[in-house]
């Protein structure tokens, strides 16, 4: 084989390789969460218990939607969507972005986690 | 190739690369629950065009499909995102080829690596959160798979594009 196709393979094995490290060093921690954080373009819009059942409304650009535990986004303003689309999440250090409208859900790990609103 | 003639294929290219942009737009590819992962078939025009036009017209087309798409479907964020990892993948995959250690799918997949991340550290400044990094997995695996596609589809493009570019 040629010698920059080996390159190649090696180059692509490289980032598979370096991706499934990071992910097994993100999974490694993670627990169940029991509260999360919203944040609107880096500031603190507020504390949630992931164990009260409610639709937040986010100063109107977004719905976020608590249930069972899970929190997940409801509805944006947002142009794709993809927010929406999201998997609800549960664990700490997991999130959801909007990144059009700058909104980031966050489950907060057990340190983290004070004042409740 | 003519000058006169390298222009027009720009045009054309250009074209094509907004095409591809708004077919990615319009189909979403969240998979796995991940949103937000593209193939990237625009990167593959650009591609084409460092191969056979060189980096200042890969350059131009580039810079139009970002700021056309910008003023037809975008707003400012969108903006920053597609230039950062535009710029930044273009750099790279100019960089790389000129090496000559790699092959087009090695090329590719460093490219796709470049524009992602340069996605992601345009989202961290934005939002200063650090969490956006919990992302960059699911975006390197993307970039891995979708890097060899566009890299075997180009070997492909070009062969079949071969007399346009040659004459």
């Amino acid at each position: 084989m040629n010698k920059t196709v080996i390159r190649d393979i090696i180059l692509v094995c490289a980032v598979v390789i370096i991706a499934l490290i990071l992910l097994v060093v993100f999974n490694i921690n993670k627990t169940d969460g029991a509260v999360f954080e919203i944040t609107v373009n880096g500031e603190s819009y507020g504390k949630y218990s992931l164990f009260t059942d409610r639709t937040i409304n986010v100063g109107g650009i977004c719905e976020v939607c608590v249930s069972d535990g899970e929190v997940y986004m409801k509805s944006s303003t947002c142009k794709g969507g993809d927010c929406v689309h999201s998997k609800p999440i549960s664990k700490s250090g997991q999130t959801i972005i909007c990144l059009p409208n700058g909104v980031v859900i966050r489950v907060l790990g057990e340190s983290e986690a004070d004042a409740v609103i | 190739m003519k000058k006169t003639k390298k222009i027009a294929v720009t045009g054309v290219m250009t074209a094509l690369a907004m095409v591809f942009g708004y077919i990615e737009f319009l189909i979403p590819f969240d998979v796995i629950g991940v949103p937000g992962i593209k193939p990237g078939f625009a990167n593959l025009v650009i591609m084409a065009a460092l191969y056979t036009l060189g980096l200042p017209y890969a350059a131009f087309i580039s810079v139009f499909r970002i700021l056309l798409s910008f003023l037809l479907f975008g707003n400012v964020t969108s903006l920053l995102y597609s230039a950062a990892g535009g710029v930044l993948s273009l750099a790279v995959m100019f960089i790389l080829k000129k090496t000559n250690l790699f092959e087009k799918i090695g090329v590719s997949t460093a490219g796709a690596v470049a524009h992602n991340v340069g996605q992601l550290t345009v989202s961290f400044i934005i939002l200063s959160a650090g969490a956006v990094v919990y992302y960059l997995p699911v975006l390197l695996l993307s970039a891995a798979v979708f890097g060899v596609v566009n890299g075997l589809l180009l070997k492909l493009i070009l062969k079949r594009t071969d007399k346009i570019f040659k004459t």
